[in-house]
């Protein structure tokens, strides 16, 4: 009995039978598979995005109902914040000097790794521990490391007769400070260039040598561009981490924005505004929330634009 | 299998029944014979009778707090109809959503500083009516706490336990620097900073001990603004006067004290090595401001035989006798708005500040140090009896510094004040406009003390302006 409805039911998923909801089996079947993560994403993703937008333009601290004051708070931020420039300023900075070091540093050890004949299995673990480590204990780790004071890394410059920066209190040094930290956490990004440099056909390399490329030009000609659809996803899901940075700085600067403000960064002055102690300005912080939505948005929109003149996928021919 | 009557919310802090055996002696032998006796104190009059669930977020019972264990445990004893479930901690995040949902507790212990934060929000519920039905005597508290509790003339709040800060000095540091630290007078600024400058030490180019720290930048501005004749907010809070010219004088003259010992970088640099409160305890700081508990704390627990002494910062140029500066700080119980038992929640609040729990707490205390190896020390309860009850029938003197400092507090305590700015329900938000647009600013030479804290005033007022 139970064979002959599954093959009717397949027999009219074949032939297109609707149901009185227009809909094939097939497709109802389909979309009941789907419903569970339609319904959280609903619930825990759509709403309290859209709710977010409201709130934006509301004056609310989550005790007392939402009150409607329009474009006050985007405004506020734009005319009367003078943090909120400064979160920018510091965040986009930050992204500057990480984004281009975390990739290079991760391709280089990925080429390192790629060209090892004996204990690539050692060292491509040794260099993807870091990230295994939780986020908190790696920014302690840094601290004491960078300790301006009495830190190993200080202690190392002053025994070379180098000068030694005061990394954790001066504002100039914040940033640099963390870059350094989460560059050392390169590890995913890592494994994704040494399984796409493995990839790399091996006669494209043949041919280039036959043809009197050296090893510089092998690697600007033929790894470069096989493995830019990796360099490309890499690039746009470190800008997007490097905009979003939190962790570090909460934990290095004491939930603080460090001297001078010099590591507030947006994610973290939008913490302070929603769940700061005498703060609770939800729509304060909802508007912050969308607006670097927004710029991660155009920022990644640009760079899947200008992805066309520089990807290479192989499918696509050549 | 857990105790029957409390429940505890963290499984790391469930009580055992091997853990009830291993408690400290004392208290469980004074918990079995003073119910009987505390409820008569703590319930004064005839109010209803407590029954029900009692849901209390914040107070720490871990072992390691034997005043708190005990206290709660003889609550359960005297109330055994109500179920106590206590929830060790929780922050603003938690009580923010409970508050928006409903689903507050009864009792909340919180720092006192955000009374205004939350009472202004509608969190709070006032205790003005329970304080007079039960004729809750109030005078016993300490002004300093019993005014941080009260906001828009109602008390939400009752105090249950203090902090105030006063200078500590390594005698014999000093002395190897050639200061006489038998006539120390902290009414001159000017000298505490030149102390500072000899007192710091480097080995090369590590700086190895800190002179004098004065911690305006741990937000303790506000002392020695009060204590220049500063002020920092008008009566009703509605305006901010942090560039006031008293404060402006005692910021210049903060940074200079710092700058005469290398620099607020050089400072923290150092102070980035500190850790678990030590610093004074191990000699990486000669002269500091600090809370009383570093005593029993750091100093106790690292270098109970250090040589140090324990003096109250006075009014600038006010004389070795002048007034006493301070501020104070500290928790107190509230009920929130919406509690669905109030009743046991006042019952549980009442209990717990008659003198004879504190006492109860007091000897738990004392045995579980002692267990310890480690004296005992009173803990300031925001209740003046009850302080004065712990030194008189509890306290052992255990050497000179310990003993002048353990009489000192209480003194200091009677002529404290607040932080102004707790009168407002954005107090967090001006505390870190002070300490990021006034103070460090200041410190680190981006600004000068007069603009610094023009641009916090400036800040400040529109935070006020935007609640």
């Amino acid at each position: 009995m139970a064979n002959i409805a599954v093959e009717e039911r397949i027999h009219a998923a074949r032939s297109g039978r609707r149901t009185r909801f227009g809909l094939s089996d097939e497709t109802r079947a389909g979309w009941l598979a789907i419903a569970p993560w339609l319904v959280g994403f609903a619930i825990f993703t759509a709403f309290p995005f859209l709710a977010s937008l409201y709130f934006s333009f509301t004056k609310y601290d989550v005790i007392n109902p939402p009150q409607w004051i329009g474009l006050d708070n985007y405004q506020r931020l734009f005319t009367h914040d003078r943090l909120f420039p400064l979160a920018i300023r510091n965040t986009f900075i930050y992204a500057l000097m990480y984004v281009p070091l975390h990739l290079v540093a991760s391709l280089s050890v990925a080429l390192l790794l790629n060209e090892a004949r004996h204990a690539r299995g050692v060292f491509r673990t040794a260099f993807y521990l870091p990230s295994m480590t939780p986020a908190v204990a790696t920014a302690y780790l840094w601290v004491w490391m960078l300790n301006p004071n009495d830190g190993l890394i200080n202690r190392t410059l002053r025994w070379l007769h180098l000068p030694a920066p005061a990394w954790t209190v001066d504002p100039f040094w914040t940033k640099p400070t963390i870059v350094i930290s989460q560059v050392w956490m390169m590890g995913s990004a890592m494994i994704l260039f040494l399984a796409a440099l493995q990839g790399v056909p091996k006669d494209l390399y043949e041919a280039a040598t036959l043809d009197g490329a050296g090893r510089w030009e092998r690697f600007r000609s033929v790894t470069l561009p096989m493995i830019s659809g990796v360099t490309f996803f890499l690039a746009t899901v470190s800008i997007i981490a490097s905009l979003n940075v939190f962790t570090q700085g909460y934990v290095m600067f004491d939930k603080d924005g460090g001297p001078q403000n010099s590591a507030l960064f947006i994610v973290m002055y939008l913490f302070k505004r929603a769940f700061g102690s005498g703060y609770f300005q939800m729509g304060y912080a909802s508007a912050i929330a969308w607006i670097l939505f927004l710029m991660i948005l155009v920022i990644t929109v640009i760079q899947f634009r200008l992805s066309k003149r520089w990807v290479y996928y192989e499918h696509e021919g050549g | 299998m857990d105790h029957p009557l409390i429940r505890f919310a963290p499984a790391h802090a469930r009580l055992t029944r091997r853990g009830l055996i291993a408690r400290s002696a004392a208290a469980a032998s004074t918990a079995f014979v003073a119910p009987a006796v505390i409820r008569s104190a703590g319930a004064q009059d005839a109010t209803p009778a407590a029954s029900g669930t009692l849901v209390e977020w914040g107070f720490g019972t871990a072992e390691t707090n034997p005043m708190a264990r005990s206290r709660v445990e003889a609550f359960q004893k005297a109330f055994p109809d109500v179920q106590l479930q206590v929830v060790e901690s929780f922050d603003e995040q938690k009580l923010l959503t409970a508050a928006a949902s409903s689903t507050v507790p009864d009792a909340i212990w919180l720092s006192r500083f955000e009374t205004a934060t939350w009472a202004a929000r509608g969190v709070l519920q006032p205790l003005t009516e329970f304080v007079q039905r039960d004729s809750f005597d109030t005078s016993i508290f300490y002004d300093a706490a019993i005014q941080e509790s009260t906001w828009n003339g109602e008390l939400y709040g009752i105090p249950g336990g203090m902090d105030v800060r006063a200078l500590f000095f390594n005698l014999d540091a000093l002395k190897e620097a050639g200061i006489d630290g038998s006539s120390l007078d902290t009414s001159d600024w000017d000298a505490l900073s030149d102390m500072g400058s000899k007192l710091v030490q480097k080995d090369g180019d590590v700086l190895k001990r800190w002179g004098f720290d004065h911690k305006v930048q741990a937000k303790n501005f506000w002392l020695w603004g009060n204590g220049n004749g500063g002020h920092f907010m008008n009566d009703d809070a509605t305006e901010a006067t942090f560039n006031d010219g008293k404060n402006v004088e005692a910021l210049e003259w903060a940074v200079k004290a710092y700058d005469a010992q290398g620099g607020y970088q050089a400072y923290q640099g150092l102070a980035t090595t500190w850790q678990g409160d030590e610093q004074f305890a191990r000699g990486q700081v000669a002269i500091t401001l600090y809370e009383q508990w570093m005593m029993s704390g750091p100093i106790a627990t690292v270098a109970p035989d250090m040589n140090f002494v324990v003096l109250p910062v006075r009014e600038k140029g006010s004389g070795k006798d002048g007034r006493m500066v301070s501020f104070t700080g500290g928790n107190s119980w509230y009920i929130p708005k919406g509690a669905k038992n109030p009743d046991a929640a006042w019952e549980f609040i009442k209990f717990m500040h008659s003198d004879a729990t504190w006492k109860l707490g007091a000897e738990a205390t004392k045995a579980y140090r002692k267990q310890q190896g480690r004296p005992y020390i009173p803990s300031l309860t925001g209740s003046k009896t009850a302080d004065q009850l712990q030194i008189d029938e509890l306290y052992e003197p255990i050497a000179g510094p310990f003993d002048d400092a353990v009489k000192l507090f209480p003194q200091i305590l009677e002529q404290s004040q607040n932080r102004e700015i707790g009168k407002s329900p954005v107090a967090g938000q001006l505390e870190d406009i002070m300490a990021d647009t006034g103070v460090s600013p200041a410190l680190s030479g981006e600004s000068a003390p007069q603009d610094a804290l023009d641009q916090a005033n400036s800040d400040a007022q529109d935070a006020i302006d935007s609640f």
